[in-house]
């Protein structure tokens, strides 16, 4: 990684450099990554990626376009910034900009953002993946696949309305899938900052793969019909957030959002209530404030099972006549440009007060999911889509965890899932990976009335 | 050092410290990205990217670096770094690579107009004039919401090991994602469109390119304001069209036909493959009416390339022969592990990715038939044109495709008569043993095929006859 004083010296240098052309952000990155993917209980690739790179917003006039600088210096910032400019002003202006964040105040302090013992884990992963795989065979498996990133980074951001603000940070997410045969298999995830605890909750991922895969045999056609459902944490985050995810005013321009003039509506139960919180310890989506300088916040977006608000930055909240709410980023969009919008950053579910043996209790038709992918939308306004369960997936007998299932598809209107929420579990989980990018807080949750499909031949 | 200097001082650098096999991969890219909705600009932006990735074999396991930092040291520190995390694996199964020949050569996308010689201004207007001709063919109410992206991708490549293999090129994508939401009597229906060519700006200048926005979002219109639910009591044959049947042949045959899958190696996310339990080569996956294919070498095409990421020469792959499972993609490392060669597989998205097996055009071939002739044999059935949403389990087998654009067939004629919604949920076998025929005829989409971990979003075709006929459906997409 880079000397911090030379990030922060070539920072400036780009501000300088854009601010005599309009309205800046530079956003620097400097991050030491690495990745282990294991199959068939054997490490595959040990992979590294060593990088800086400044993520430059200028606008002028109300045009406004994005680069992105990788391993900058000088004489890069300057000819990757005047590119930038000749393209900006090709342009027209947007609706989606209008001004930056003027009213600077203090960072917000964010608990377990970083620990310094990262720095060490290179040498010490091997064995903790190693221990993850033992505890998954312990468990019952036969063979387990796995993908494990950890990384530090360093980032610092620079306005031309005069904020500076820097942080580092750590970060861990494993993800294991164990398998007893092809068909019968289970899921573990462990997703964090702290070091410290990293290796425990990574073997308790592993353990718990492998607990799953092993239940998961003998699993048999389920049958088609209508269920109540109990959600994993991975799944719930996975359905329950993709809808949470589109409280945001970029896709509900774009005609991609079911919630499009349902602010203020009640969706979903009184047990329903979702915030977007940037300051919540160890998420993954935390930091001290966003690429305008705004400190991060908790930002109501279901309270009680009313639409209570969407993400904001500076500009989109202009155009709403809201204020931001600190989620402002430099996001990826479509293919080759980078958009200054609002993203979200941690979604953080209100849990219940049920166990996970009481959300087991009612008397009805009822499956457990343990996993999904393949989330895909009829259409995003109406909300109609289906997911597919993988791995363990049981019926409910008595109260209690029965029958291994397979090969059914939850083909269902979210909107509708929402309202059927009947009760969420005490214990929520950190939940990142493949199929869930932001990083979402979210216990068991039972759904009543699901839609489940199964191939007709 | 010119980058040149750079990949050869590493190859050699790596044999020197005892790599088994080193490999150095530099990329330099450039991909420009233009955004709109309802006819005013969203994002507009240029990612420049310039790298190498080093993949490195040792003692049986595989390291990776990547760099941006193009300097002698830092390659020296990469290549070690890459060599040591190798070592670490601690593999009890020794990791080999199939042997193949060296090859020194280079290849390149043939381009009539370079991107970099038109003007922004040119390229931002060609996204304004579709957005223009939209309203003026329709309106704004018809039409709410028009989100149009156009992206244009060049690369030059070199990718150097220390078997002597060198192969350079330069590459030129240019595609384009949207989405048209168009509003109906009946109904909203949402259209996701992508199409895509290898070459240069003349593509993009063909008046063939709006004029697919407006046969697409006529279509939207015309399910909006016609398609109405129905339920069939009895199955029902089925005429998909071309995009229907490129999705099947990539969803429900090239992906369970990727060799590390197979293996395993994507078992934590992409997932594994029912064909773990077949025999190819042998084994029956369908109708002797199908047969898919995979061909990197479509002049043109969205999954262009002569020689894969690991310098081995592409050249078609005959997956499904008349129904029995025949090939599957393999890189050099699945090659290795089964002890057979390299099918020219292997790709990565950038320098700081693996290579991995991946698809590049897969497609049903077409047959000797018309369309109509497919449709003349119908008493009673469906004609589904496209699709809106799909999915399929992670084995590649319980698969789910919903109709967008379908009419009702009665005796032997397509009738004005729009089906909302009609839901192919099919295994893979139980779908291929159902096609009876297909029609001449071959059109491409081009897609993002998205696969891997850190995911590796790589373009490619998926593409069919005009059309394919799956007999006796029971439809599907209903709790019982």
């Amino acid at each position: 990684m880079m000397e911090q004083k030379d990030v922060q010296d070539l920072v400036d240098h780009a501000l300088k450099v854009a601010s005599a052309k309009g309205d800046a952000v530079v956003q620097a990155r400097d991050v030491l990554e690495h990745q282990i993917r294991i199959s068939n209980s054997e490490i595959d690739i040990f992979k590294q990626w060593n990088y800086t790179v400044f993520d430059v917003f200028i606008a002028i006039e109300g045009k406004i376009g994005t680069t992105e600088i990788f391993s900058p210096t000088p004489k890069l910032i300057d000819e990757e910034i005047s590119r930038l400019v000749k393209l900006i002003q090709s342009l027209q202006p947007t609706p989606l900009y209008s001004g930056l964040q003027e009213d600077l105040k203090p960072p917000t302090k964010v608990d377990k953002l970083y620990d310094k013992r990262i720095r060490d884990f290179p040498n010490q992963a091997p064995d903790v993946v190693a221990a993850a795989l033992n505890a998954a065979q312990e468990a019952g498996a036969k063979r387990t696949a796995g993908s494990f990133f950890f990384s530090e980074t360093y980032n610092l951001v620079e306005t031309t309305k005069g904020f500076s603000g820097d942080y580092p940070e750590s970060a861990y997410r494993m993800t294991l899938r164990s398998f007893v045969d092809p068909e019968s298999s289970g899921q573990g995830l462990a997703v964090g900052r702290r070091i410290s605890t990293a290796e425990k909750d990574i073997v308790q991922a592993g353990q718990e793969a492998g607990e799953i895969a092993l239940q998961a045999v003998g699993g048999k056609q389920g049958k088609a019909g209508v269920y109540d459902l109990v959600l994993h944490p991975t799944v719930a985050a996975s359905i329950l957030g993709s809808l949470v995810e589109s409280a945001n005013p970029l896709l509900l321009m774009m005609g991609m959002s079911p919630l499009k003039d349902k602010l203020g509506e009640k969706l979903g139960p009184d047990s329903l209530s979702v915030w977007d919180d940037g300051r919540k310890p160890n998420g993954l989506g935390s930091a001290p404030f966003d690429v305008e300088g705004t400190p991060t916040q908790k930002s109501p977006i279901f309270q009680n099972g009313t639409l209570q608000g969407i993400i904001h930055n500076t500009s989109t909240a202009k155009m709403n006549q809201a204020k931001t709410t600190g989620n402002c980023s430099i996001a990826r969009f479509g293919i080759g440009s980078k958009m200054f919008v609002p993203s979200p950053s941690n979604l953080v579910f209100e849990p219940g007060d049920a166990s996970f043996e009481e959300l087991l209790e009612p008397n009805r038709p009822t499956i457990y999911i343990t996993s999904n992918w393949y989330l895909r939308y009829t259409s995003r306004l109406e909300g109609s889509f289906s997911t597919i369960p993988r791995d363990g997936m049981f019926l409910i007998e008595n109260g209690e965890i029965g029958q291994s299932i397979q090969k059914l598809r939850i083909s269902d209107n979210i909107l509708r899932m929402v309202a059927n929420i009947e009760a969420l579990g005490k214990s929520p989980r950190q939940i990142r990976w493949w199929e869930v990018e932001t990083p979402t807080f979210i216990p068991f949750v039972r759904i009543k009335d699901a839609k489940m499909t199964a191939a007709t031949q | 050092m010119t980058f040149h200097d750079l990949v050869q001082h590493g190859v050699q650098f790596g044999d020197a410290q005892g790599a088994d096999y080193i490999e150095l991969r530099y990329v330099q890219s450039v991909v420009e990205g233009y955004s709109t909705r309802n006819g005013e600009i969203i994002s507009a932006g240029t990612t420049e990217t310039a790298g190498i990735g080093i993949r490195a074999l040792a003692n049986g396991g595989i390291g990776f670096v990547s760099t941006a930092r193009l300097k002698k040291e830092e390659i020296e520190r990469a290549v070690k770094t890459a060599i040591g995390l190798a070592q670490t694996s601690k593999r009890k199964t020794p990791l080999v690579l199939s042997e193949e020949p060296t090859v020194q050569t280079r290849w390149e996308v043939p381009v009539k107009i370079p991107f970099a010689d038109v003007s922004s201004e040119t390229k931002l207007n060609r996204v304004f004039e579709v957005d223009k001709t939209l309203t003026s063919t329709f309106n704004s109410d018809t039409l709410p919401f028009r989100l149009v992206i156009l992206a244009l991708e060049t690369s030059k490549k070199l990718i150097t090991n220390n078997e002597g293999t060198q192969v350079e090129s330069d590459y030129s994508l240019g595609r384009y994602l949207a989405m048209l939401t168009a509003k109906g009597n009946k109904d909203i229906e949402q259209r996701m469109i992508s199409r895509g060519s290898t070459g240069g700006w003349e593509w993009f200048a063909d008046p063939q390119f709006i004029q697919n926005f407006v046969d697409e979002a006529q279509d939207a219109k015309s399910v909006a304001d016609n398609a109405k639910a129905m339920t069939f009591d009895k199955p029902v044959d089925f005429i998909v069209g071309p995009e229907v049947a490129g999705i099947i042949s990539h969803e429900n045959c090239g992906h369970p036909s990727e060799a590390d899958r197979i293996q395993g190696r994507e078992g934590m996310n992409a997932g594994e493959s029912f064909w773990m339990d077949i025999d190819v080569g042998t084994t029956r996956v369908g109708s002797p009416a199908v047969t898919v294919i995979d061909d990197p070498t479509i002049p043109k095409s969205g999954g262009f390339y002569l020689y894969d990421d690991e310098g081995v020469q592409a050249r078609p792959r005959y997956l499904i022969k008349e129904g029995i499972a025949n090939e599957m993609f393999h890189d050099r490392l699945s090659a290795g592990r089964v002890g057979v060669k390299s099918n020219g597989s292997s790709r990565a998205t950038n320098y700081n990715r693996e290579p991995i097996p991946r698809m590049a055009n897969t497609y049903i071939a077409p047959g000797d038939y018309s369309k109509e002739e497919l449709v003349e044999d119908i008493k009673f059935g469906i004609y589904m044109k496209s699709f809106t949403e799909w999915n399929i389990d992670d084995r590649r087998y319980q698969s789910k495709y919903v109709g967008s654009y379908a009419r009702l067939i009665r005796d032997g004629e397509v009738t004005d008569t729009f089906v909302r919604r009609p839901v192919l949920e099919l295994t893979s076998r139980g779908l291929f043993d159902a096609v009876d025929a297909c029609s001449k005829g071959f059109t491409a989409d081009q897609a993002i095929c998205g696969k891997s971990d850190p995911s590796q979003g790589i373009p490619v075709w998926t593409a069919g006859p005009d059309a394919m006929r799956l007999r006796a459906i029971r439809v599907g997409g209903v709790p019982t």
